[in-house]
């Protein structure tokens, strides 16, 4: 990987952003996002794959009857608009990545923070994938020795993300609106 | 390197049915709470980043909340009726955090 001289998140006004990817990172990334909405659509059909589960937690944990019931009432009204807007967002990264010039990619507020969720849900499935299930697992997927293809994009994923994280808090209210 | 994510009648004067409204008023004041569950994925960044944005928490106040999450295993970041906290829960999830709501107390 080529030496960055720039750093890969920079803002260049009041809502525009520049992300700096590699031709390969952002092959990659088109690539396995491409891959990734197609997990989520077949999670429409009822189809889906074990390793989208963690995007779609149930809502109520009790082991009882009125939490399994408020559950499935939580899946029914919500579930598909979860799918929707997952979609929506990978959609919309896809789309910023079609009209880049040489991996700067300009993004506006709302298409960063669809990268950000994007490339978080990524990142959750590819945990899935690798299976990081506790602190113990998690910690063996970041040892970079012999680490597989997936692994590396996850340990990518993390990196990006704080960067775009960086980013996106400094759009927020210092003091917060709340105690 | 190849990339994947892919695989790999009672009609009596004593018996009456029961009176809906009340029943919503009642589950409308009841409190729930949302919690927020550690995992360990999430970045800790992220998961303070996400608190400030759906809630309006202050730096501070979302940074505790998330090293609670952290080492407490879980934290309750918000209440409220059942309705509201549903729709936190979603807008949890939509953000890929670990989230669940259930009655206080």
């Amino acid at each position: 990987m080529a030496f960055r001289r720039k750093p890969p998140v920079e803002r260049l006004d009041d809502d525009s952003w520049i992300v700096r990817l590699q031709a390969d990172e952002q092959e990659v990334l088109s690539h396995i996002m491409n891959q990734l909405d197609e997990l989520v659509e077949n999670a429409q059909t009822g189809s889906e794959s074990a390793l989208v589960d963690r995007l779609f937690p149930p809502a109520f944990t009790h082991h009882d009857a009125q939490h399994e019931q408020l559950n499935e009432e939580y899946q029914r009204l919500m579930r598909d608009e979860l799918i929707t807007a997952r979609r929506t967002a990978i959609s919309e990264v896809l789309g910023t990545f079609e009209s880049a010039e040489a991996g700067n990619i300009t993004m506006s507020h709302g298409q960063l923070t669809a990268f950000l969720q994007t490339l978080n849900a990524l990142r959750v499935t590819l945990a899935s994938a690798l299976g990081i299930v506790d602190e113990d697992s998690a910690a063996d997927a970041d040892d970079q020795s012999d680490a597989s293809p997936e692994q590396h994009l996850y340990m990518w994923s993390g990196w990006m993300l704080e960067w775009v994280v960086g980013a996106l808090s400094e759009t927020l209210p210092r003091e917060g609106g709340t105690s | 390197m190849t990339y994947s994510l892919l695989p790999i009648s009672a009609s009596t004067d004593t018996i009456t049915a029961p009176d809906t409204d009340v029943t919503e008023r009642v589950e409308h004041k009841r409190e729930w709470i949302v919690i927020v569950w550690n995992d360990p994925v999430n970045l800790m960044s992220y998961v303070a980043y996400v608190l400030q944005k759906l809630f309006g928490y202050s730096t501070e106040k979302a940074t505790e909340l998330m090293l609670a999450v952290h080492h407490e295993g879980r934290a309750n970041v918000a209440s409220g009726n059942r309705e509201q906290c549903e729709m936190h829960v979603f807008r949890l999830h939509e953000h890929g955090l670990w989230a669940t709501l259930e009655e206080a107390g």
